[in-house]
């Protein structure tokens, strides 16, 4: 249902924590007498030309970016620029190298920033470990770092952490009031934790905030879908697609409603094929398809059901839902061997992802107890995933240094390619 | 204190500030009702019987709540009451005028205990119903001797738990219900048990963004126990045949119990729904069951996730003639309402019968199909309320005590929630647990109570005007079992066949009356058929409506 095509993002409150704070500076220079202005003059114009720098293109930033001698600052700013506009791998390099002409002490604060956009782009590249790092040590210089915030709870949540990225998000909206997308985050954030009627509240100021954002609308229908509303749902998620013809995501959910509402065989069939039409891109994984599936076999549609369901298999063939649908539908059919094989694969699939929320949840409990460190590390090894496994492990290692197992397992893990290409240095690390 | 450490306090503290910002809470206004539909009789009923936990930190153990039993203990043609709580059992004498006799202290029902559960059946055939009582680390098995005295028989009988485990932990035991597994005529009983919670184990844990709330921990912080199954071997005694019957393929986690012959196939079937963990649905085999949770599609929701289930309840609502079923979940989980297609497989109904929005907010627990209106169509009474005392603090979104949700069925196709214009007793919120039925003052039309983990329960008496014709049917079978627990009931009318079930299960710890009611409408009964416990079938020429039949089992009649 939250599906987001990297398109679809814009982030007009990434125009910084740095612009806005000195803002009121500026604002009150206009106040203060002629003393207090020459007294500031410096900063005064640094404040002008930053504002300029954080409004810029990135044609005319990359132009000055060119010219010798152009400055760090320069570069950090075309970075910025180059994650507005979902430049993300361009941005990585051009932050990098900003970065690596940080030197000086009196940098620190610049460099704190460089550090929160760096993560920024590399939460987008799929680099979280690298952004972490980073995001550690921009926030432990500035709090305030907007951007660090957001990236840092984009990294949380992907890692399906939603409590503490709830508290990244909050942070960023106490920060800036008025940055559409930090509440934005937020509320996806409780959408995705399974919290919706907690995501309505801050996605409604985001719509508040920039009603021309297609995902702002978007999301919000989508935290009242997620608890069944769908007739206040359906005008948000026309809305969304009136705004941005190119999002299909949220026309797609127009049709998904119409699928879930359906209740006659005629709403069914109209429904469907308004979805299908979405569905046969593959553009949103199995999603669509194991709607589709779940939907025909409750009508009773067993042959469109099977190849549906078939189809979100071979695009994810450890999709739980595909899975256990697919195993009702050979059961309807009388086809036993073949339900038997698809709910055992189904079980596997179910036992070990439940094994790993028990295990999360007792070491919720005793963080430092290490036989479930360990058994968690195992038990996302064979979910393969195997970054998160990585991270499991070293975190093992740090609480129980003489951890053997820990060890060796970092060893096998860090030949793997998935975690050797982030371990590997190059840009952003 | 460093500044990212400040803005962490600070957030945690905003938080709830933050996330309920400036948007009305989402919960729908309740306009004023117009004629009630229920009264909560219990300030005059003469029962004052209160649980809860006076703002301590609250454990698992202690958010699980406790249960309620109707049942006609002394023959005198009106409903008792059975309330159960931590270390006390209240039993109540009715006189079918709402009005109750608190007689506990005579009943010989003192065992202590942290209760949650109970069953009623007749399980000596001597002609009366005994009670048996299930909590954690206690069990009670009371034999009716008449006049409402009981006498303990559990360690007679067998069904007591056993020592603790070296660790502390005992038998947490939840759910439970009589049952006639093989047809021999004698009932025996299932006990669901839940969880291994003991001394040692974690009992608060942190929610909340930060971890700033200590409460109940998640049921997964905590292994699972499963059921146990006691054949009833005859002379008063019962033997753990758990494994032998197939019943170690439980889930585990279980809380709420409910008996159907959902393939009518004349062998009683039995659904648990489990905390958690895949609800269970096992098929009675000529008296062995094979768990058939997940083939029958019953076992998760319509993803296939797990889902915590709580309550449960089997019902024809939609008049098909078969047996549908019901299971209340968790918090921003589907409620799920599962279809009998064909005697084998179910699909989820609760998007399409509109059943997920009213009570997808809520923590849901009791639940009973019920036909408040007698319009033919079987309604649902559901109750709710949060395991997390301080659950306002981590979510300002929901609260610790929470609306009784009325149901409307708009003709078995969708349902329509009716509680704002049900009256003053559905527009307050109480900590719900147990939902069970009754017609406690044979008017016809069907009253419930409804436990409150914290304070009074609700004695609910049904006042909804115009209400349609009814017919309620109580059964006497033969010698053994002679509450038929596990007869088929068929109602031919003039609009079709209505099927019911025998049994006293259903919801979440709760024992209902036996007798069935069925709503008619404006309907007209063309005659009865009835199979008996014993697979034979009999048929009986049409009741009167508005009034209870008594269908007696004739050997040379069935067949």
């Amino acid at each position: 249902m939250s599906s987001v095509h990297a398109s679809d993002t814009r982030r007009p409150g990434l125009f910084g924590a740095f612009g806005r704070r000195i803002n009121p500076l500026a604002a009150g220079i206009g106040l203060a007498g002629l003393a207090v202005i020459a007294a500031l003059l410096p900063f005064r114009l640094r404040a002008i030309q930053d504002a300029a720098l954080a409004t810029a293109p990135v044609s005319q930033l990359q132009e000055a970016a060119a010219r010798p001698g152009a400055d760090a600052r320069i570069r950090y700013y075309l970075g910025a620029a180059l994650v507005r506009e979902n430049r993300f791998p361009e941005a990585v390099q051009t932050l990098t190298d900003a970065l690596a002409s940080l030197d000086k002490p009196g940098d620190r604060q610049l460099r704190a920033r460089v550090q929160g956009s760096l993560a920024e782009a590399l939460v987008e590249v799929g680099d979280d470990m690298s952004a972490q790092r980073h995001l550690k040590q921009a926030l432990e210089v500035d709090a305030g770092i907007v951007s660090a915030h957001l990236a840092f709870g984009r990294v949380l949540r992907r890692r399906q952490l939603y409590e503490p990225a709830v508290v990244e998000f909050t942070a960023a909206t106490m920060l800036e009031p008025d940055n559409a997308a930090a509440w934005f985050e937020l509320g996806r954030t409780h959408n995705q934790g399974r919290k919706p009627e907690m995501g309505e509240p801050p996605l409604r100021k985001a719509v508040k905030l920039a009603p021309g954002v297609s995902l702002y609308w978007q999301e919000l229908g989508d935290s009242l879908a997620r608890r069944s509303r769908f007739t206040e749902a359906e005008p948000l998620f026309r809305k969304a697609a009136q705004l941005e013809p190119a999002n299909r995501s949220a026309a797609a959910s127009v049709a998904r409603i119409g699928l879930l509402q359906a209740r006659t065989l005629a709403e069914y069939r109209k429904a469907r094929s308004a979805l299908a039409a979405f569905a046969d891109d593959d553009s949103a994984g199995a999603f669509y398809h194991v709607q589709l599936g779940m939907l025909d076999l409750q009508f009773g549609d067993l042959k469109n059901a099977e190849a549906r369901l078939a189809r979100a298999i071979a695009l994810e063939p450890s999709n739980s839902e595909a899975l256990y649908n697919l195993s009702l539908v050979y059961a309807r059919a009388g086809r036993e061997a073949e339900a038997a094989a698809a709910r055992r694969r189904f079980k596997e699939v179910v036992a070990l992802y439940q094994r790993v929320v028990v295990l999360k949840k007792r070491l919720a409990a005793a963080p430092k107890d290490l036989p479930l460190n360990l058994e968690l590390g195992r038990a996302l090894v064979k979910q393969r995933k195997y970054l998160e496994a990585y991270e499991q492990f070293s975190y093992t290692l740090r609480v129980v240094p003489t951890s053997l197992e820990a060890s060796q397992a970092l060893g096998e893990l860090s030949r793997r390619p998935e975690v050797a290409a982030v371990l590997r240095p190059g840009p952003g690390r | 204190m460093s500044l990212r450490g400040l803005l962490w306090v600070l957030c945690g503290a905003a938080l709830p500030a933050v996330q309920g910002c400036s948007v009305a809470r989402t919960e729908p206004a309740r306009a004023p009702a117009e004629k009630a539909f229920f009264q909560d009789l219990r300030p005059a009923s003469g029962i004052d019987f209160r649980t809860g936990h006076a703002g301590q930190g609250l454990t698992i153990l202690d958010t699980v709540g406790h249960g309620a039993g109707l049942c006609d203990f002394d023959e005198d043609g009106n409903l008792d009451l059975v309330l159960l709580g931590d270390h006390r059992v209240g039993v109540y004498q009715g006189n079918g005028r709402f009005h109750f006799r608190e007689v506990t202290a005579a009943s010989g029902i003192g065992q202590k205990g942290k209760w949650h559960g109970l069953a009623t059946g007749d399980y000596d055939d001597d002609g009366r119903i005994d009670l048996f009582l299930s909590g954690y680390g206690c069990s009670a098995l009371y034999r009716n001797l008449g006049g409402l005295r009981f006498r303990n028989t559990t360690a007679a009988a067998g069904v007591g738990v056993g020592p603790p485990e070296p660790d502390g932990v005992e038998e947490w035991r939840t759910g439970a219900a009589f049952l006639d597994l093989e047809r021999d005529g004698r009932l025996d009983l299932y006990v669901l048990r839940y969880a291994r919670f003991g001394p040692k184990t974690p009992q608060l844990c942190p929610m909340g963004a930060r971890g700033e709330v200590k409460t109940a921990c998640d049921p997964l912080t905590y292994d699972s126990q499963r059921g146990v199954f006691y054949r009833n071997t005859g002379g008063g005694k019962f033997r753990d045949e758990t494994k032998v019957k197939g019943f170690d393929a439980a889930g585990g986690h279980g809380l709420g119990i409910a008996l159907a012959d959902y393939d009518d196939d004349g062998w009683l079937d039995i659904a648990g729904a489990n905390d958690e963990h895949p609800g269970d649905l096992f098929h009675n085999v000529r008296g062995r069951v094979e768990q058939v949770g997940t083939q029958s599609g019953t076992a998760f929701d319509a993803y296939g996730h797990v889902h915590a289930g709580m309550g449960i309840d089997w019902c024809d609502y939609d008049r098909d003639g078969r047996l549908d079923l019901f299971v209340t979940t968790f918090q921003n989980e589907e409620k799920n309402l599962y279809r009998n297609l064909d005697g084998k497989a179910f699909t989820d109904m609760s998007l399409r019968a509109r059943i997920s929005e009213p009570l997808h907010l809520w923590v849901s627990w009791g639940a009973r199909f019920l036909d408040y209106d007698n319009d033919g169509w079987p309604d649902l009474l559901v109750a709710s309320g949060h395991v997390q005392d301080r659950a306002r603090e981590i979510n300002p979104q929901t609260d610790y005590p929470q609306p009784l949700i009325l149901l409307r069925s708009l003709l078995g196709q969708t349902f329509e929630d009716v509680s704002g214009k049900a009256g003053p007793a559905l527009e307050g919120r109480l900590v719900g647990r147990a939902v069970c039925t009754g017609d406690i003052d044979n008017d016809g039309g069907v009253d419930a109570v409804v436990t409150n983990a914290e304070g009074q329960p609700l004695i609910l008496r049904n006042v909804t005007p115009d209400r349609g014709h009814w017919l309620r049917i109580r059964l006497e079978g033969p010698p053994t079992n002679r509450q038929a627990i596990g007869a088929r009931i068929e109602l031919k009318t003039n609009a079709g066949k209505r099927v019911h079930d025998v049994s006293t299960t259903g919801s979440i710890f709760a024992a209902n009356d036996v007798r069935a009611h069925f709503g008619l409408g404006e309907e007209r009964p063309l005659g009865v058929r009835v199979r008996w416990p014993d697979g034979k079938w009999q048929l009986f020429p049409a009741p009167e409506i508005d009034r209870e039949a008594i269908l007696r089992h004739d050997p040379k009649a069935a067949d």
